[in-house]
């Protein structure tokens, strides 16, 4: 049996989600400044949250997103401010790209809510990064 | 209590900004007249053949008239292509917005590139070979904008002045991306797939345009 589209991509996006929570858990601590490290725990709860509103989407279709791993391979370690600022912002990113999955497949309410979900990742990975994407969500798959 | 906006006196922002804004709103209102072009026709054709409780199984009892329905002289564009050319149009009228402010405040043209740089590349996105318009209706605004500025800024001491003004420029740009984002969000109601994938990205880099100038303010 396979999932319809919307479900493999809000099952994509709740594996995300997953991961997001993990990343702020390990790159919050290394991040330089207080300031940061609020909008990080502001960031890792907006993730737990969209975990639960996910689940929530997914359970409404039939369906429930595999439980979240216990420990999750980082692209690279995080030993400081600038390396904790990559992760969270390439996090940001898969988000984003979940997201935009969701959009392409979605429509209605559900589309409107994942467009509106990716805008919050792409503005926290721009302030990751501080400096904008073209396009969010997209980066490695870019139109044209 | 309740006093409108506008009431307060006529700050050098908020001038730039209604300019901007008018430059933003042509975009928009272009793009809501072509897509009420588009749905006109359609909606006729949908209801002339109400769908039959009995069918009728044999072909040669089809109207002729239905056979014979009229074809269209020149292409119609399709839903997607409309609500591409609409965002592009907005893109084009940021572009513009960026551009005026280049004009006028030319030290802040090297920090907004790299905003202007995106949306440029939103355009290209939505349409491939597009070139950032020099419109006629693009260049008095952007006059406009640039003899505007200085002689109100001549009354005073440049130098004290010159933080805020800038200030203004950037809060009216974000204001400008803000509103682009949420537009998005309508934008991407009507399409599908990867139009739409492109144009909820293209919200959410505005969204983080928004976000960056404010912070920068």
């Amino acid at each position: 049996m396979s999932d319809s589209p919307v479900v493999t991509a809000l099952l994509a996006a709740a594996a995300a989600e997953d991961a997001a929570v993990y990343g702020y858990s390990v790159a919050g601590a290394r991040l330089a400044t207080g300031q940061a490290k609020n909008a990080a725990r502001t960031a890792y709860d907006a993730h737990r949250g969209q975990v639960q509103t996910v689940t929530q989407w997914l359970g409404g279709l039939g369906a429930t997103p595999a439980p979240a791993a216990p420990i999750y391979r980082l692209p690279n370690p995080v030993v400081d401010n600038p390396t904790a600022r990559a992760l969270l912002a390439a996090i940001e990113e898969s988000t984003a790209a979940a997201y935009a999955d969701v959009v392409a497949v979605a429509t209605g309410q559900l589309q409107h809510d994942a467009a509106l979900l990716l805008q919050a990742a792409a503005v926290r990975e721009a302030q990751w990064r501080t400096t904008p994407v073209p396009f969010p969500g997209l980066v490695g798959r870019l139109p044209g | 209590m309740y006093e409108p906006p506008l009431r307060g006196q006529p700050l050098l922002g908020r001038r730039t900004m209604l300019r901007l804004l008018g430059v933003a709103a042509l975009g928009l209102v272009a793009g809501c007249r072509s897509g009420k072009q588009r749905t006109a026709p359609t909606s006729p054709q949908a209801s002339t053949t109400p769908p039959g409780r009995s069918p009728q199984p044999v072909a040669t009892s089809t109207p002729p008239s239905a056979a014979a329905s009229p074809k269209p002289t020149i292409s119609v564009l399709s839903p997607d292509q409309l609500v591409a050319q609409r965002v592009a149009a907005a893109e084009q009228a940021l572009l513009a917005a960026y551009d005026a402010v280049a004009v006028a405040h030319p030290e802040l043209a090297g920090r907004l590139a790299p905003f202007r740089a995106d949306h440029a590349a939103h355009l290209q996105g939505l349409v491939p070979g597009a070139t950032p318009s020099t419109a006629p209706n693009a260049a008095p605004s952007n006059t406009a904008l640039a003899s505007s500025t200085p002689s109100s800024t001549a009354v005073a001491s440049p130098p004290l002045l010159s933080p805020p003004v800038s200030t203004a420029i950037l809060h009216n740009l974000a204001d400008l991306e803000r509103t682009a984002a949420a537009t998005r969000l309508r934008d991407v109601a009507a399409t599908s797939g990867s139009l739409a994938r492109l144009i909820a990205s293209i919200g959410g880099c505005e969204a983080a345009h928004a976000a960056l100038l404010s912070v920068a303010t």
